[in-house]
């Protein structure tokens, strides 16, 4: 056993100063007394009083070296022998993701039975073993880097609980990695959570660093559970009107169950369905919605899944979920063009635009700020000074104009590629399209990012560009190499696929998800309500959607979202802490330092020394 | 007037003791003395109170016929007058360790003080007074005192007594003084009866010796209800013996229990055996007793 403050035994020269002490105080006074029959008489009646008294002094001395003992015990915190093989550092990350409010059959959830885990753990936080704590929420969240303050670390986890979110676990154990191997020795990163896909756990063990020692920690076993795991929704980007909703749906269990999902729009069914889910498996289901009108407010809408079970569901939070269906206000759009007419009415049939033409003469970059996308259907005299229009312009530009584009001129050229997952061009045909000349794009300009989105004769003719300056708003830029009139783009399906997308990625819209918050995010709901379309957020405050005041701006958190995956199961996996317990097998006492469970029976004793010899001094 | 406060550990004051001298200790049954006294007798005498007639039949002392009434009536009475006797009190003073406890002795001090008093009240009707301090089997008197002029003389017995050495043995204490063969009369035994021979057999025996007995038991508060706390090594004054304790509320209310038990049953040995009690406190005030309560008690008037 080693002492981590050995210092402490020069107390032991208190013990011949608590002898005396004890000696001259537990002198009884004597006093006189006319006759002793009484006092035996009294005596006899209380006999086993009488044989207390007897040995009352020896009783209380040898409580009284106890208590010294006890104290000094805890004052030179011993350090049990089998502590010694822990490693210098031990990064804990306690899973406090959504699966972890799974209750078992006592009632309790896995967050609590991974929590105490975790405490047994931070009893044995040393100076020599250090324990730093990661909470896995919807980011990982450093609770403590590294500690050896066992108070402090169990101070800290006391205040943590399950959250509704759900992230990716992978980046706490990547972060627990960091911490730990920073510090000199051997550490080790134990991962505390109810997740037993094997694929995670693998995933990291393949990653092959050296001196890995992740364990993952399982608190949590196969359950029957039904999740909904996905409620998102969208806009068709070909049909604006059109809001697409995804739901997907698993069954955890081991036999095929039968489900019934609803779909409320503001509280009002809007949409249900039953069907079977197979035995471990994972159905999705889409329903494409066509709206009557422009939204003009945020509409909240929630899905619940109901399953058709005698026995209950182990993880009922999440067969919820919940999503804001946003409004798009229309992009404001100027076109500077010299009467294309046909560009004018496409735009003037886009809802989600609204525009104002200007001629190419009397447009002045200046206009530029004052709308989200700017137009330009032709080469500009002065657009080589690019820097005037620096600062948040958002430009798409169609033709030659001189910048950006080199000497060669492609004759006919066809489409050899297409950047297809790009936000721009996505789900359009370009490849169809005819070009009879096109200007070649310069693949760099200095101080710019760029995508290249179609090539022609495997060079640049579509292009994104982007750059961003200190304290300046960011310039976006769809440079387009050809004239319109010198294709048949304007023809093809892909040109108004082409013109929404590019104004939404030149407004900055660039999640094709709209109105979809992810699970845990906060959503500013006081002044900058207007900001983030939260206007009307007391209609949101519904089970599962939180409100909170942080410094006056109110803040909505929406409960589960979707994305990630909400296994309970682990196919039958158990818990595995029992190998960890192998080597914490000295923490049976509890989830407190040694030296406080000795202090905490010294003072305890004390009490009872107190109460059996001192109390009647001063009653 | 005896000027009994003239010393320092005066008994009592000056003043007091003219009050005392209204005072006369009175006895519930006729005691015979042999010599001529001041308390009246209930048969006939020849003191200076007339007490009835009676016809003179031959033999009778002529000295005694009434000459007037013979005149008037012409018939021989002879005058009867009331007998005046003296009495016979015994004051018995324990004078064991256990009477020194507490402050000053006080206990002690109240006994001697009642025993002066009632000495001197005594000695005022010229009756006889023997003082008698018990200790052990030890028992040493004052002596027969009568008439005032013999209260120094008591005072002075008195002041000789002092702590006994011995732990008092009550019953062997009145047998030594019943074997001494005294006149009947009235006796006042003043003790604390803590003694381990207990009171009864003593007591009885006087009883049955044909004394009048008061009981004056002479306690200190601090035996009734003892003020003790915490852990206390008990020592007797008596005897070496030593206990310990460990004082608390229930502990002292079972002494208190205990002593109340005591005290109880010596009031009720004392009444069902026709003798008088009266428990006397050391911090009571000493004229009170006199004055008062003894008054009360009928054990003077």
């Amino acid at each position: 056993m080693n002492f981590l403050a050995p210092w402490g035994f020069w107390f032991l020269l208190l013990v011949p100063v608590v002898l005396l002490f004890y000696l001259f105080r537990t002198r009884p006074e004597v006093t006189q007394v006319s006759t002793l029959e009484f006092w035996q008489e009294v005596i006899k009646s209380y006999p086993t009083r009488h044989f207390f008294l007897r040995f009352r002094r020896l009783f209380s001395l040898l409580l009284n070296l106890l208590i010294l003992g006890l104290l000094l015990f805890a004052l030179v915190r011993p350090e049990p022998s089998g502590w010694e093989n822990l490693p210098a550092a031990t990064v804990v990350v306690l899973d406090g993701r959504l699966p972890m409010q799974a209750k078992r059959e006592d009632q309790k959830n896995d967050f609590e039975v991974a929590k105490n885990k975790v405490l047994e753990i931070i009893r044995t936080a040393t100076p020599h073993h250090q324990v730093g704590l990661i909470v896995m929420e919807n980011q990982p969240r450093v609770l403590a880097p590294l500690s050896a303050n066992p108070n402090t670390l169990r101070e800290l986890l006391m205040k943590v609980s399950a959250t509704d979110t759900n992230g990716e676990i992978q980046a706490a154990v990547k972060l627990a990695e960091q911490i730990a191997f920073s510090y000199e020795g051997e550490s080790e990163v134990l991962v505390v959570t109810n997740t037993n896909d094997e694929t995670i756990q693998e995933g990291n063990k393949d990653e092959g660093e050296e001196n890995k020692n992740v364990q993952w920690v399982s608190v949590g076993y196969a359950r029957p559970n039904l999740a909904l795991r996905q409620f998102q929704a969208r806009r068709l980007v070909n049909s604006p009107q059109t809001v697409e909703f995804f739901l997907t749906v698993s069954n955890f269990n081991s036999q095929p169950e039968e489900v019934d999902l609803e779909i409320t729009w503001e509280e009002q069914l809007f949409e249900a369905r039953s069907f079977t889910i197979p035995a471990g498996e994972t159905r999705s289901v889409v329903i494409p919605v066509v709206l009557d009108q422009p939204l003009e407010n945020s509409v909240s809408m929630k899905a619940n899944m109901i399953p058709r079970r005698a026995e209950r569901d182990f993880l009922s939070e999440d067969n919820v979920r919940f999503l804001l269906l946003q409004p798009s206000p229309p992009a404001r759009v100027l076109l500077v063009s010299d009467g294309n007419r046909y560009l004018e009415n496409f735009l003037k049939a886009d809802y989600q635009v609204e525009y104002e033409y200007l001629n190419r003469e009397s447009f002045r970059w200046e206009m530029a700020k004052l709308f989200d996308v700017v137009i330009v259907d032709g080469a500009m005299e002065g657009w080589g000074a690019r820097d005037e229009w620096e600062d948040g312009v958002r430009i798409l530009s169609f033709g030659l104009n001189g910048e950006g584009v080199t000497e060669t001129k492609l004759e006919n050229p066809v489409v050899t590629h297409v950047m297809g997952n790009h936000d721009v061009v996505r789900l359009g045909e370009f490849e169809r399209i005819q070009i009879q000349e096109t200007q070649v794009l310069e693949r760099h300009l200095p101080g710019w990012s760029q995508d290249i989105l179609v090539e022609a004769n495997y060079e640049p003719v579509i292009m994104t560009r982007w750059k961003k300056e200190e304290e300046k708003e960011e310039v976006r830029w769809i440079q387009v190499g050809f004239k319109l009139e010198e294709s048949d783009f304007a023809r093809r399906v892909a040109f108004p696929v082409f013109m929404s997308q590019a104004v939404q990625w030149l407004k900055k819209e660039e999640s094709e998800m709209t109105g979809t918050y992810l699970a845990g995010e906060w959503v500013g709901a006081g002044n900058d309500a207007q900001k983030d379309n939260v206007s009307s957020q007391k209609s949101f405050l519904k089970a599962g959607i939180y409100s909170e005041n942080q410094n006056i701006e109110r803040k909505i958190a929406i409960q589960p979202d979707t994305r990630q995956e909400t296994n309970l199961s682990g196919d039958g996996q158990k818990e595995v802490f029992e190998k960890k317990e192998k080597n914490w097998t000295l923490n049976v006492l509890g989830i407190y330092p040694w030296w406080w469970i000795l202090a905490f029976c010294g003072l305890i004793f004390s009490s009872v020394e107190w109460i059996l010899f001192n109390r009647r001094r001063t009653e | 007037m005896i000027d009994v406060s003239a010393r320092n550990d005066a008994l009592f004051d000056a003043g007091f003791i003219s009050r005392l001298e209204r005072l006369q200790l009175l006895i519930q049954r006729i005691l015979r003395g042999k010599d001529h006294g001041l308390r009246k007798a209930h048969r006939m005498g020849s003191s200076l109170e007339f007490a009835d007639y009676r016809n003179y039949v031959p033999g009778d002392d002529i000295r005694n016929i009434d000459w007037n009434l013979y005149g008037r009536l012409d018939r021989l009475f002879i005058r009867l007058f009331e007998a005046e006797e003296d009495l016979h009190v015994h004051l018995l003073i324990d004078c064991s360790k256990s009477m020194h406890f507490g402050n000053d002795s006080m206990k002690f001090k109240m006994e001697l003080q009642l025993a002066a008093a009632l000495s001197y009240i005594a000695l005022s009707d010229l009756d006889h007074v023997r003082v008698y301090g018990f200790s052990g089997e030890a028992l040493v008197d004052s002596g027969i005192c009568r008439g005032k002029n013999q209260f120094h003389r008591i005072l002075k017995f008195l002041r000789t007594l002092g702590v006994g050495s011995e732990e008092s043995n009550f019953e062997k204490s009145i047998r030594h003084f019943v074997s001494q063969g005294k006149k009947r009369g009235l006796v006042l035994v003043m003790s604390d009866f803590f003694g381990r021979s207990g009171y009864e057999d003593g007591l009885a025996m006087l009883r049955y010796q044909g004394f009048e007995v008061e009981v004056l038991h002479v306690l200190d508060k601090e035996e009734l209800s003892p003020t003790l706390k915490g852990d206390i090594r008990l020592q007797e004054v008596e005897g070496l013996r030593e206990i310990e304790i460990t004082a608390d509320r229930k502990l002292i209310e079972a002494y208190e229990k205990h002593v109340t038990e005591f005290v109880e049953g010596l009031q009720k040995f004392c009444r069902t055996r026709g003798m008088g009690y009266l428990q006397v406190l050391a911090e009571m005030d000493f004229e009170e007793i006199i004055l008062q309560r003894l008054r009360k008690r009928r054990v003077l008037k």
